[in-house]
Order: structure tokens, then sequence, then C-alpha cells
């Protein structure tokens, strides 16, 4: 080709470059004006983004249990030099020379983006960062950079570098709800911004960049990794020496020992959230900025917490192996407890499952499970109160076969399969007996049973079917740790709740709540199932928890469904309610390698007797109040009979005036 | 005009290029594009371009979205802790409880301290206080210091009053039923039996006719004051007999005591009048010859009955 050849076609390459130049500049103009009518208008200040007023949630000590949405702002002056030089040399080193766009990155990242595949590189200035945080969404779009763009350079026109730079890092994710570097050294690391070392600056400057990728309470080697990175580019834009990041790299981090458990969701949180949504709604919830006071005891919610998985842990791996596939959630071995104050119906600890992380439904607020046995005391209550019945009374444990109209006749099996002729109720009740509970019920009527149960505070459909007392209708935990603090009480009920308290962010009281307690019970009666419940931890199905030494006078009732499903825990001291149920979501029965099922007694009461020991230490001992017209008799467990001075059966019955001859 | 020829030579092809005007048109390219590398202006010129735009544009975005809800959030709020505090403080001024029943037809529950609660209570006619609490309950709570404020609950018809702790804590629960309501609504309360044996009226009974007499005369706004709610007197058919005065007051007020006879048997209605005004009705009463209890003690003809 000749020169004159080469000649033209560089100028057909110049006319062209300048054509396309001169269509870009056109483009760009009218893209401009397309879109600066939808382009988002800037607060002014632009400290107007942390106005939003956090919802905080305080335990019943007063200690903050979770703060939502909001922003804990501080101004530049009041940030660890350190955490300022460490997100500029992270983010943006050229943040004090760009007017909003770092032209060099910006072409840089634009070669990589097109002249090298697979490859991506990010350019957005602190700046940009900040368009984006405050007005748009994530979706990855050029006409979304555009305006990002455009704000950016609207932000940097209006505003300081310092304006602009303190708004940013008082917005940014840090991971697990806190944003801002105010909240983030807090939470981390339990003190002010101002007070972040060097390593504790590197550390957190690294995590915007994915805050749970390099969650240090999850994934601390990936987030040391990451300090690392921040700490090289540091030294690369020379605000510290190679040594200086040498040295910070090697200080051990002392994390904020108690705050990160309960910083994320927990299910007694989910559930203050949700009764709070439904009172108020969302957006005063979320952005009102309430004070909310709950009766959760953190000690008693922690204890709970790690009981329930360190138990359901040590029990899934003593059932049989091939029954258990821990990659299906449904398949996992879930547990709930509820603790409640019997003596005002106050929530103080609440496990919905065995990780909130893992699956965030509350079993112990929204799952329906048969209660098994634990519904006897309601069927024994219901025989006392009508039938003038003692726990001293006679019945015969036998085949039963009790016959129901228009349906085949009903033919109730013990546990065991075993029957062992008479006995007195309080044994029937402290051994669990099925054929004595189905002989009262179909004496007492169903609907007799219904009718306690719901005196007690058992809310959920109940269906009048003999079959009830045997704990066949579906209840949750929560109901049942209520509804056996009425007797714990001596037949006076509280409803159960789980707000004290809502203020609006000036302190100004919403709502407050008033403990409202009702008589249900006899007290007389009510103290004889008490007793027989008593019986059921000292010598019957619970006994466990004795060997397990828990001394305190505490009663309750096991319970365990067919084919193992579930295993019930429900018992009480003067003090404290608890219900503690152990299952499967899907429903599947609980068996150890051994081949021996999973009952109340094995499965929950250990649950129940760990929270119990560690939730009551330190308390002074206080018994079960008993009225003045009960007196406490020895008898005979199977005759009934008052036993004599040499008796060597004998078993400790209440009875109420007039009884004691019966 | 020349024709356009095309350049035939590389010389000419160059020498073409190199014009005055694509060498200037070329450096002021270069300089603009130097100027903006060195000196940001495009971004500063636009930055400042949007910055006059900004008033005019949508508040769109996340921040604002957050600042909408912010702010319909605050309102909801506000709207229920004024009306919360309203009723609140119009509970704490309220001077009986009938002010305290009308609030609550306008929402289901409000909270008093017990010392209001005690002057309501106070400011009753006897009959109606027993009909509320027993003073000697009330006394006990007082005596035991627990007792810091009522909670007052609607119940459907009825009323439940909480007597409650510093905890919020129930110490006890009274019931207000919606005829005892109605009574307090109207001020007034019907006693089985005759106004000889009430000993608040003993020194101050007169015959119906002449009360009404009486009161015909007086001006209306006095009138007012005597029987605020006439309405409820001329419900009942039964015919009024003699009125008795109280003659102690209390809190501005004073009882009056209408006697009459029903199938039922007897049955004074206790009614609250301003104590100045009722004051003025029994001086007329007097001067005119009101006739006392001694006096009337075997009358029977006049309104009065023997006991």
């Amino acid at each position: 080709m000749t020169a004159m050849g080469l000649w033209r076609r560089l100028r057909v390459v110049v006319y062209a470059v300048m054509a396309l130049s001169g269509a870009v500049a056109l483009f760009g103009v009218i893209l401009f004006y397309g879109v600066l009518r939808d382009l988002p208008r800037l607060p002014e200040p632009l400290s107007r983004i942390i106005e939003t007023p956090a919802t905080e949630i305080y335990a019943a000590n007063g200690e903050r249990l979770i703060s939502l949405g909001g922003r804990q702002y501080v101004p530049l002056h009041r940030v660890s030099r350190s955490f300022i030089q460490a997100i500029l040399a992270t983010e943006d080193h050229r943040f004090w020379d760009h007017r909003g766009v770092d032209k060099l990155r910006t072409l840089k990242a634009l070669w990589v983006t097109f002249f090298q595949p697979g490859r991506v590189q990010g350019a957005s200035t602190i700046t940009q960062q900040l368009a984006k945080n405050l007005f748009f969404s994530f979706e990855q779009t050029w006409s979304r950079k555009f305006r990002e763009l455009l704000v950016a350079l609207q932000i940097e026109a209006q505003f300081s570098k310092e304006e602009i730079l303190e708004a940013y890092i008082n917005q940014i994710p840090f991971g697990v709800g806190a944003y801002g570097i105010e909240r983030a050294a807090d939470l981390f690391f339990a003190k002010p911004a101002s007070g972040l070392t060097l390593s504790e600056a590197a550390l957190l400057a690294g995590l915007p960049k994915s805050p749970t990728r390099y969650n240090p309470f999850r994934h601390i080697e990936r987030a040391k990794q990451r300090q690392r990175v921040v700490l090289q580019r540091l030294v690369a834009v020379k605000a510290i020496s190679s040594e200086e990041a040498d040295q910070a790299a090697a200080v051990p981090l002392e994390f904020n020992p108690r705050r990160p458990a309960r910083l994320r969701g927990s299910y007694p949180l989910d559930f203050v959230l949700q009764q709070l949504a439904k009172r108020y709604g969302d957006e005063v919830v979320y952005h009102g900025g309430l004070k909310v006071t709950t009766t959760l005891d953190p000690r008693l919610q922690q204890i709970a917490e790690s009981v329930v998985r360190e138990e359901l842990t040590a029990l899934e791996g003593r059932l049989k192996k091939e029954a258990t596939k821990p990659a299906d959630p449904a398949e996992t071995l879930q547990g709930a407890l509820v603790a409640i104050e019997a003596h005002s119906g106050g929530i103080k600890a609440m496990v919905g499952g065995r990780d909130y992380a893992e699956t965030e439904f509350n079993r112990a607020v929204h799952s329906a499970r048969q209660p098994g046995s634990g519904f006897k005391p309601f069927l024994y209550y219901a025989a006392f109160e009508n039938l003038n019945l003692t726990p001293a009374s006679v019945f015969e444990d036998r085949a039963v076969r009790i016959p129901i109209k228009g349906a085949p006749d009903w033919r109730p099996k013990n546990f065991e399969r075993e029957y062992h002729g008479p006995m007195v109720l309080k044994h029937a009740f402290t051994e669990s007996v099925n054929t004595v509970a189905a002989q009262l019920v179909a004496q007492v009527g169903a609907d007799a049973v219904v009718e306690v149960a719901r005196r007690c505070g058992i809310h959920a459909p109940l269906k009048p079917v003999y079959s009830l007392a045997l704990g066949t209708s579906e209840v949750s935990p929560l109901e049942m740790a209520a509804s056996f603090a009425t007797f714990a009480t001596g037949g006076i009920r509280y409803a159960p709740f789980i707000i004290w308290r809502v203020e609006d962010a000036f302190g100004r009281v919403l709502e407050e709540r008033i403990v409202e307690r009702e008589r249900v019970l006899d007290p007389e009666v009510c103290y004889q199932v008490l007793d027989m419940m008593t019986g059921v931890i000292e010598h019957g199905t619970g006994q466990q928890i004795r060997q397990m030494g828990f001394d305190r006078e505490a009663a309750g009732k096991t319970g365990t469904t067919n084919g193992y499903r579930d295993a019930w825990f429900t018992g009480f001291t003067a003090n404290l309610s608890t219900a503690v149920w152990v299952g499967y979501d899907r429903s599947r029965g609980m068996r150890a390698a051994s081949g021996v099922g999973i009952t109340g007694g094995r499965g929950a009461a250990p649950i129940w007797t760990r929270f119990m020991k560690s939730a009551t230490a330190g308390e002074p001992p206080r018994r079960f109040a008993k009225p003045n017209g009960i007196t406490v008799m020895s008898v005979n467990p199977r005759t009934g009979r008052k036993s004599g001075f040499f008796s060597r059966e004998r078993l400790p019955v209440a009875l109420r005036s007039g009884q004691e001859e019966g | 005009m020349n024709e356009w020829v095309e350049p035939t030579s590389l010389t000419e092809s160059v020498k073409r290029a190199l014009v005055l005007r694509n060498c200037t048109l070329l450096l002021v390219v270069v300089a603009l594009v130097a100027l903006e590398m060195r000196f940001d202006w495009a971004e500063r010129l636009l930055g400042a371009y949007l910055v006059t735009t900004n008033n005019h544009r949508p508040e769109s975005g996340a921040i604002w979205e957050v600042g909408h809800q912010t702010s319909a959030a605050r309102e909801a709020l506000e709207a229920l802790v004024n009306e919360r505090q309203s009723l609140q403080s119009q509970a704490e001024e309220a001077v009986s409880l009938a002010e305290i029943f009308g609030q609550l037809a306008q929402r289901d529950s409000l909270m008093l301290s017990a010392d209001q609660f005690l002057r309501l209570y106070r400011a009753l006619p006897d009959a109606l206080r027993r009909e509320v609490a027993s003073p000697y309950h009330l006394l006990t709570l007082v005596h035991q210091g627990r007792w810091e404020r009522t909670f007052f609950q609607k119940q459907g018809a009825t009323i439940a009053l909480h007597l409650l702790d510093g905890h919020n804590t129930v110490l006890s629960t009274l019931t207000i039923s919606d005829t005892v309501q109605e009574y307090i609504d109207r001020g007034e309360v019907a006693v089985a039996g005759r106004l000889t044996s009430l000993s608040d009226f003993a020194r101050q009974i007169y015959p119906a006719n002449r009360f009404f007499q009486v009161l015909e005369s007086l001006p209306e706004a006095v009138q007012r004051g005597i029987l605020p709610q006439p309405e409820s007197l001329l419900a009942s058919p039964d015919r009024i007999l003699r009125v008795g005065i109280s003659s102690e007051a209390y809190d501005g007020t004073l009882t009056l005591g209408f006697e009459r006879e029903g199938s039922d048997g007897p049955r004074v209605i206790l009614v609250q009048g301003r104590e100045w005004d009722v004051w003025q009705l029994a001086r007329r009463l007097n001067d005119s010859g009101g006739i006392t209890a001694p006096e009337m003690r075997f009358d029977q003809g006049g309104g009065g009955g023997q006991q």
C-alpha cells in the first residue's frame, strides 16, 4: 500500500473517531437530560441520613438486646485516625484529590472489563459508593451507574470532603446488623470509634467489601486475611510502615464477648417484633424509634440457648445413625424451651429451635405438637373437682375398652404394654398409667377436661374426645409453660406476655403491661394435683431430674407421644415454669441406637434440669404454698388405705378436709 | 466557491491537515482534556449544574423512602402519644367518675393515680361509694402503701378497675356494673327505703310540692345547678313524695334525696347539686316555713310516710 493510501485510511479513521465521539457526546447529552428529571434530590444537610431513630429492645434488667434501624452518628473528629486512613487506603486512596470520579481508576477498570475477559474491577469512589447506598438499588445496569455518577458529582459540588467522608463512615454496613463505624466499633470491640487501634481499625475497614464473608464472629481466619490486605494497602499508600503493619497484624484481637449472639435475630426478639408489628404496624416498629422493655432475662436466655443446643447435639449423637440426615433441616433434631415467671406470666427465656440461623420457625410459639401425658394434670384436676376423687382413690390398671357412640371402642394401652392391677390415683399419675387416665376421662367426660385446660390458659383447638386426656390435641410449649404456671401459683392464672412497656423515642409511654391475675382453680384441688406432680419428679417418670442433681422443690409432668415423635417435660418451681419439647419437624420417631425410644424423661427432662439448675442457682429456696385445708397422709399405693407405722409401702398423698376418712 | 479536490500527494495532505484551523482545534481539544485531567472542570461544571436543579428533582431513592417512612411513623406515634396524653390529663383533671366514664367511651382503657381515684371516689354519694368499692378495702390498700395507680378497663357493659402497685401488678380488681355507671353518669343513685332512714337528710326533709314550688321560683341557672339532669327524674312514672337535702357538703356539692313510692316499695333517688345553688334553695324553703324531719315524723298525707 502506498503512503497516500495509508494516509487516506488514517483520515477515514480520524473522521470515524470524530463522528463516534460526536455521537457519544450527543448520546451523553441526551442521556443526561433524560435521566436528569428522575435523578433523586439530595438531602440538605447530608447528615440527615442518620435521622431515622432506632427501635431498641431491652431486657427486663434494662440491658439493650437489639437496636433496629437507625444510626449511631459520630462526627469525623471522633473517629480513630487509623480507621480513617484504613478505609481511605482500602476503598478510595485518591479521595482527597478527585471530584467524585477517579478517572484513572475508571479507565483502568474499563480496560480490565473490556480486554481481560472474566475479570471485573471496581472503580467506585467513596462518593459514588455513598450515592449508591443512599439512593440506588444494587442492580448492575449502565443506566444506574450513570445516575450514580451524576449524583456523585453533585455531592462533590454541594458538600465538603469532610462532610462526604463523615456521611460515608456513618452509613456503611459492617455486617451483623451494624451500620456506621460507631455501632460497628461498639458491636465488635465494645468501644467507641475514637478508641479503635490500628489492628482493630484495619479489621473493620476490611468488612464493608463483604460483611458476611468476612464476619469475624463466624470466619475469623478470613477476617484476619482481609485485615492483612488492608494493612498492606496502608503500607502502599505510605500511611504506615511495613513494620507497623506486621505489628498490627500480630496483635491478638479482643472481641466484644457478649454482644454478638444477641445482635443477630433470635426467637424471642422475633416474637416481640411480631407483637409490636401487630399493634403498631411495620412502619412504626422499624422507623418510629420505639423503646421496648421486655420481660426477657438475658442470663436465662443465654443458658436456655446453650443448654438446648448442647443437649440436642448430645441426644442426636445417641440416636440411630441411619435415622439422621443432617443435610435436611427438617430431618434435624429440634427442640424448644419456654420459661415463664409463675407469679406474673412474664416470659423470661424462649428458644424456638436449635439454631436460629438455620431455621427461624419458632417452635416455642408456633408449633402445635401433641403433649402426650403432659395433658394429664388437667384430667386429674377435672376428676378431683367433679367426681370428688382423691389422690388416694383406687383404680385398676387393666386392659380397658371404652365404648364410643358411632365409633369403634377405644382401647388405650400403657406405654410399656403392661398392667399393674389396683393402684391409687397418685401412683397412676406419677407412673403415667394410660388405662387409669382412660377410665377417669370416661367418668368425668372430655368436656370437663377441655374446660380445665381452658381455665389454665390453653387456647389451642381442643377436641372434646376421650383421647384428649392422653394428650392427642396439639399445643405449643408456650401454652404448656403458661398453663402449668397456674398450678405453681395455687390456681391463679397469669396470661403470658413478653412486652412490659413501649415508649416512643422521647420516652413517652405508649403502653404498659398490667399483670392481671385470675383465680381459675380451687387452691386445695390444685394443690392435690401439684403434689402428684412433685411425685413425678421424686419417684415417677421424671426422677432423672433428681438423679441429675436438681434438689429444689419442683413439680412437673413428662409427655411422650406414639412412636416417640414428641418428648416433653413441663415443670415448675414456685417461681419459674418451664416447658421443653424435643422432636423432629417432620413426623418421625426418636430411638436410640440401642432401639430404646426417647421419652420425655430421657429427651426433654435433661434439658429442663440443666436449665433450671442454672436458672435458679443462687436463689433462696422457696416451697409451694400449701392451703390450710390440706392434710398430707401416707397411704398404701395399692389399696389407698392409711399406712401403718411399720408399713413399708408408703405414699404421701394430699387430702382435702373430709377426705382423710374416705 | 472552489470545488474541493482530493489531495494528490502525501505532502499535500499533511499540508492541508496542519492548517492553522485544524492545529488550533487540536490544541483546544488537547488543552481541554489536559485541563480536565488536572482541574476536573467537567465534573465541577456538571456538579454545579446539578446543584441548581436539585430542588426540582423528586425525593426518590432509598434514603428518601426511609425518610418518608420515618415521617409517617413519627406522625402516627405523635398522634398516638398526643391522644394518650390528652386523655390522661383529662382523666387526672376530672372532677367526677362520670367524666372518666365519658372518656372511656372514646377508648378502652385509661390510667389514674391512686390519689386521683380516691378523690373521685370520695366525691361520690355515700350509697354510690359503697357500690363502687368497700371503703374498708380501699383503706387496707392505702395502709399497705403498695397501691399506686388505678387502671380502668372497659369489659363489655361493665368497667373493671384494676388497682395496681408500682410494678403494674393487680392488687385488687373492682367491677362497676352498667347500672351503677348510669347512676354515676346521672349523678344519682337509688336507695331502697325512706328519707327518714338516711341520717344525712334527717334535718332537712320537705314535701315534694313545696320543694318544686320554690325550685320553680328560682332562676333557671340556679335550677340547673340544683338539678343538673332533671330528665332522669322525669323518666320514672312514680310520683315524688318528699325531698331531702343533705347536711354535709363535699367538694362543692350537696346531695338531694328524692323519695318516691314505686311498685317495689319506697326508694330514695340521690342527686348531686351545686352547693351554693342548693343552699339558696334551702334558705328559701326554710324561710317559707320548710318542714324539717321532726315535724314530718307522723306526716303521711303531705307526701311523708310513717316508718
